[in-house]
């Protein structure tokens, strides 16, 4: 069932096209990974989705309902939920506040405060940090928590790896995929080898179009790499 | 004893001036606005208690519990249908508006209650002039019920942004309004209720100004003039340094009232011209929090 349908959605920096025309579909349970270089428009494209960045045409559609004019909050309330590039923690507020935060207008669903605690372990010893004081890891986890909290249908994670150190990373990794109730995921990741190895479809964006949609099975790294640099043929949007 | 009479004095006239400077440091805060009516809406509140009292022969205290709840309302909507367009306008664009809106009011008061000077004290019997002397030291009635609900009024605030799950929102809004929307705050709304939560206060300060002094349709401005003074003395956007500016700006009136009456508001603006001067020097072109 498809649970996210982008038909023809363009954004925009000012006169600049970031996302021209682009039309997708994502499944429900389905992990999806965007990868492209810098300047693709994968940042533009998950802000635009999730309702941070304005649509300058096209429809996006959460389960058949057009969520294109929302603003972001409705969306977080329909079930869309963006883990943003950079992480964007409340810098003033401890952990515990900024999950409460998520959780007071939280869908139901599974993910409670108690069950986040009991999943992200590291975050139950750091309840009472500041935010800001946190490592890259900890709050690249803080932030996915958060975001969980909403019980989101579909998530969103712009660059999860990006800033991290190899161990954040990892244990980034090992968080996620090793999440139960796990919502549909789509992630922005700079690196291809963890894109490959999480996700079960690969997208990878061109200066704002898809130059390559394929299952990760079906695909090399070298295969991806060359869409990357722009040294395949493009394929259709599928 | 003259001296630290004055002190006293200062700080029972700074629970005024920190009641005042509470809504303008809340809506700071929480949105960046500097409110440029929020001196008006606070003798548009005393007004209103004014001519409930003396019109309608309503106590001062019923006067003022009903129109708290009017202020709320008005500063609701003054937010969704004026303040949340010129949000989208740039820094500057809140600044003109609600330069406008003080403009308006002051206008509008003029027409409907004319330029003379009001006051509640005379509905409000010995709470305005009577005092307590301990010991030497002069203890108003009025000075130390401001102080009172000053207090109250800040620190109860304080805590509903700590420690309730809308003070979460509220302070999640102020510091990234962009991501508060991502986990589901609708920014709207809590900077609609920030605005409600101040005009209610600036009410209970222009009342209490009403009580303490008189009130006229043009008083608005320098309370507002006082009320920036404390929170810049205090800390932008910080409620418990807003209750500090409030009490220091106070306390440097009458001391200098004491050196010489004529001193009094010099004295105040010189403390907030060195705040300023220490807080934006060259070195530190960001406010210390």
């Amino acid at each position: 069932m498809t649970l996210l349908s982008l038909e023809s959605v363009t954004a925009r920096h000012g006169l600049l096209t970031a996302v021209p025309e682009m039309s997708l579909k994502i499944a429900e349970g389905e992990t999806l990974a965007l990868v492209g270089a810098n300047g693709a428009g994968k940042s533009t494209l998950l802000r635009t989705i999730a309702g941070a960045h304005p649509a300058a045409g096209g429809r996006i559609l959460l389960d058949g309902t057009d969520i294109t004019a929302r603003p972001a909050h409705e969306r977080v309330a329909l079930g869309l939920a963006l883990v943003p590039e950079g992480r964007r923690l409340f810098p003033g507020m401890t952990v515990a506040e900024n999950l409460a935060v998520a959780a007071r207008r939280a869908r139901e669903g599974p993910w409670s405060l108690t069950r986040v605690y009991d999943t992200f372990t590291v975050l139950a010893g750091l309840r009472d940090r500041r935010a800001s004081e946190l490592s890259g890891g900890q709050q690249q986890l803080t932030a996915i928590a958060r975001a969980l909290l909403t019980n989101p249908r579909l998530l969103l994670i712009d660059e999860v790896s990006l800033g991290l150190s190899p161990v954040a990373v990892d244990a980034v990794y090992e968080t996620l995929t090793t999440l139960d109730s796990r919502p549909t995921l789509l992630l922005v990741e700079q690196d291809l080898s963890r894109a490959l190895d999480v996700a079960g479809r690969v997208i990878c964006l061109l200066e704002g179009r898809i130059a390559l949609s394929a299952a990760t099975g079906d695909v090399t790294r070298e295969q991806v790499t060359e869409a990357y640099f722009g040294l395949r043929g493009r394929r259709a949007a599928t | 004893m003259t001296w630290v009479n004055a002190v006293l004095q200062g700080i029972f006239l700074g629970g005024l001036y920190a009641l005042f400077a509470c809504g303008l440091s809340l809506m700071f805060g929480v949105m960046r606005i500097i409110n440029l009516a929020h001196g008006d809406l606070a003798v548009l509140g005393a007004f209103v208690v004014w001519w409930a009292a003396t019109s309608l022969g309503a106590p001062p205290a019923p006067a003022l519990i009903g129109a708290l709840p009017l202020a709320l309302a008005l500063g609701y909507l003054l937010q969704v249908t004026v303040l949340t367009r010129s949000l989208r306008g740039g820094e500057l664009t809140p600044l003109l508006t609600t330069f406008g809106l003080a403009i308006v009011i002051q206008n509008a008061l003029l027409l409907i209650f004319s330029p003379d000077v009001r006051s509640l004290a005379t509905v409000t019997g010995s709470l305005s002039t009577g005092s307590w002397q301990i010991g030497g030291l002069t203890v108003p009635y009025l000075g130390l019920l401001i102080l009172i609900v000053a207090t109250g009024v800040l620190g109860g605030l304080h805590l509903v942004l700590e420690r309730t799950g809308f003070g979460r929102e509220m302070r999640a809004a102020a510091q990234d309004p962009d991501t508060a929307a991502l986990v589901g705050v609708p920014a709207t709304a809590v900077y609609a209720r920030a605005t409600a939560i101040a005009v209610a206060t600036a009410t209970l300060a222009g009342t209490f100004l009403a009580v303490h002094s008189t009130i006229d349709p043009a008083s608005g401005p320098t309370q507002l003039i006082f009320a920036f003074e404390a929170v810049v003395i205090g800390g932008l956007g910080s409620l418990r340094g807003t209750l500090i500016g409030g009490l220091v700006l106070g306390v440097a009136q009458t001391i200098g009232a004491q050196i010489d009456p004529q001193y009094s508001i010099l004295a105040g603006h010189l403390v907030f011209l060195i705040v300023l001067l220490v807080r934006f020097s060259p070195g530190r072109l960001v406010p210390a929090a």
